[in-house]
């Protein structure tokens, strides 16, 4: 009696055992296997694509039946290897992946995968269309920007920025108020990307209900102007015909905008609007940049506004930048000084002048000295190498 | 052609001996700046490839280390920066201590090598 639960016991713990020895032995050896395996083809896939891209010319057939995967596993393996490339090239040594990518069938399969009921399948075919694809899944691409999945519409942005889509610019504007802030980021950088044809919809985004909107519409017109190089590049960007409408809403439209938005009540809004009047060198607005640098309640919008008028070189409101070093804002005096550094020596004598040696704070104005000097040297050699 | 290439990254350095190979440029290539600096004391190559990002150093010492050699066949090398930190202050850093060049990933291979051309003073095959 004793003795048989005694057997069981023991055949149970055996056949455990023997349970856990298999259970290693497979992971040591298929597991082990499959990884050895995926990091071989991995190798020998690399070294192909390596060697068409060395190359510059269409995969011949032989490449491309070498490259033809199996099932999910040996697809995603192609697609990871295929696209670690396209992350790195650019230009004519771009053009076999792409090619690679088309004849394989993996963008058709991303197309689909586009419109899978799986979201992670989407986010992926999203991103790898836009990595890898050509011009001719813009469409596909701009119906995602419409999907349920707030993910899957911020990487299609992205896409369509990447491939330069620029008639998707109006439907990423209208994106902005429906995405969480991080993803409003990457379309404003893909509406960057885009270039200043996107102005027009994104003058459109300054006079929007949404608060996100006007803020990524100033941010994303702020960085496409920035050097004013905007007024000369929207004009050779946009073909001759629409070359009279833009001269219509560019600068007038967008500036008027501008200076109506530096009135707006979310302090963001002023401040990224306040720099986008310093990217597109609008000059006529120093007045109202002077009145926000003395009356802004946000000490980031008057910074900024210190900050607009030194970029711009308005000599006319060196008073108002004098007067800003003794803002209780650190943060706006020091832009006050650059601003002022920036303007040069003239500007800086007037600090010695008695009237006002009293009464700006004297911890600033070493720093302007310093920087004034720097900005006169680098002047010097830009000159220098001018001549 | 005469070129040592150095980065951490293996994409890059397999896609640049594919290039290369095919248009018949010898080239060498390491991960690291120790390897890179013996490999240019050895083969005083035309021109030097370098990353920003090195195994267990990073390519500033190198440009440093190379342009105060005592040889001035290794000292006066051509040295191109090919990396992703293309921030302004990344790229001065790299042109201050000495670099002729500054190739921001993602690169194209042609510009790649017309630069190196120029480096090298050889004229365009093409």
């Amino acid at each position: 009696m004793l003795r048989e639960p005694m057997v069981v016991a023991a055949l149970g713990f055996l056949i455990l055992v023997v349970l856990l020895v298999g259970l290693l032995l497979f992971r040591r050896i298929i597991v082990g296997r499959f990884y050895l395996w995926r990091f071989q083809k991995g190798k020998l896939w690399g070294r192909l694509l390596n060697r068409m891209v060395a190359r510059m010319d269409d995969p011949r057939p032989a490449e491309l039946e070498e490259l033809t995967f199996a099932g999910r596993i040996t697809r995603e393996l192609l697609q990871e290897v295929l696209l670690a490339r396209m992350d790195l090239l650019v230009g004519r040594s771009r053009l076999p992946l792409i090619k690679v990518f088309r004849e394989t069938g993996l963008q058709n399969l991303s197309l689909i995968e586009l419109k899978s009921r799986d979201v992670w399948a989407r986010r992926r075919a999203a991103d790898s269309l836009g990595r890898a694809g050509g011009r001719e899944v813009a469409r596909q691409l701009i119906v995602s920007l419409t999907d349920p999945d707030e993910d899957v519409r911020g990487i299609a942005a992205r896409s369509l920025g990447r491939l330069g889509v620029q008639v998707a610019a109006p439907h990423m504007v209208t994106l902005f108020q429906s995405l969480e802030e991080d993803f409003c980021l990457v379309i404003a950088n893909a509406l960057v990307d885009l270039g200043p044809s996107t102005l027009l919809p994104l003058t459109r985004g300054l006079v929007n209900d949404s608060e996100k909107t006007r803020y990524f519409s100033a941010l994303a017109i702020s960085r496409i102007c920035e050097e004013g190089r905007c007024r000369h590049e929207v004009m050779k960007a946009l073909p001759m015909r629409r070359a009279t409408d833009v001269k219509a809403v560019y600068p007038t439209r967008l500036n008027d905008r501008l200076r109506r938005l530096t009135r707006d009540e979310s302090p963001r809004v002023r401040r990224a609007a306040v720099e986008a009047q310093a990217s597109t060198m609008d000059v006529g607005a120093t007045e109202r940049l002077e009145q926000i640098l003395a009356d802004d309640p946000v000490p980031e919008v008057r910074a900024a506004a210190a900050k607009a008028l030194g970029d711009m070189e308005a000599v006319e409101s060196a008073e108002r930048l004098l007067m800003a070093l003794n803002d209780h804002s650190w943060q706006v005096a020091y832009e006050a000084s650059r601003a002022l550094a920036a303007m040069g020596a003239p500007e800086l004598e007037r600090l010695e002048q008695p009237g006002l040696r009293e009464t700006r704070a004297p911890e600033w104005r070493d720093e302007i000295r310093e920087l004034a000097q720097e900005a006169s040297l680098q002047q010097g050699s830009l000159m220098g190498s001018e001549a | 052609m005469r070129l040592v290439c150095v980065d951490k990254d293996e994409l890059t350095l397999g896609i640049l001996e594919a290039r290369f190979s095919h248009i018949s440029w010898r080239a060498r290539f390491c991960r690291s700046a120790e390897d890179a600096l013996v490999m240019v004391r050895q083969s005083s190559p035309d021109v030097l490839i370098t990353g920003i990002q090195l195994e267990a150093s990073n390519g500033y010492n190198l440009i440093s280390a190379i342009r105060a050699d005592s040889n001035p066949r290794v000292a006066f090398i051509p040295i191109v920066i090919l990396s992703y930190m293309s921030r302004n202050d990344y790229i001065m850093r790299g042109l201050r201590l000495g670099a002729d060049d500054f190739i921001a990933k993602p690169f194209d291979l042609i510009n790649l090598e017309n630069d190196i051309r120029q480096l090298a003073e050889v004229p365009d095959a093409t």
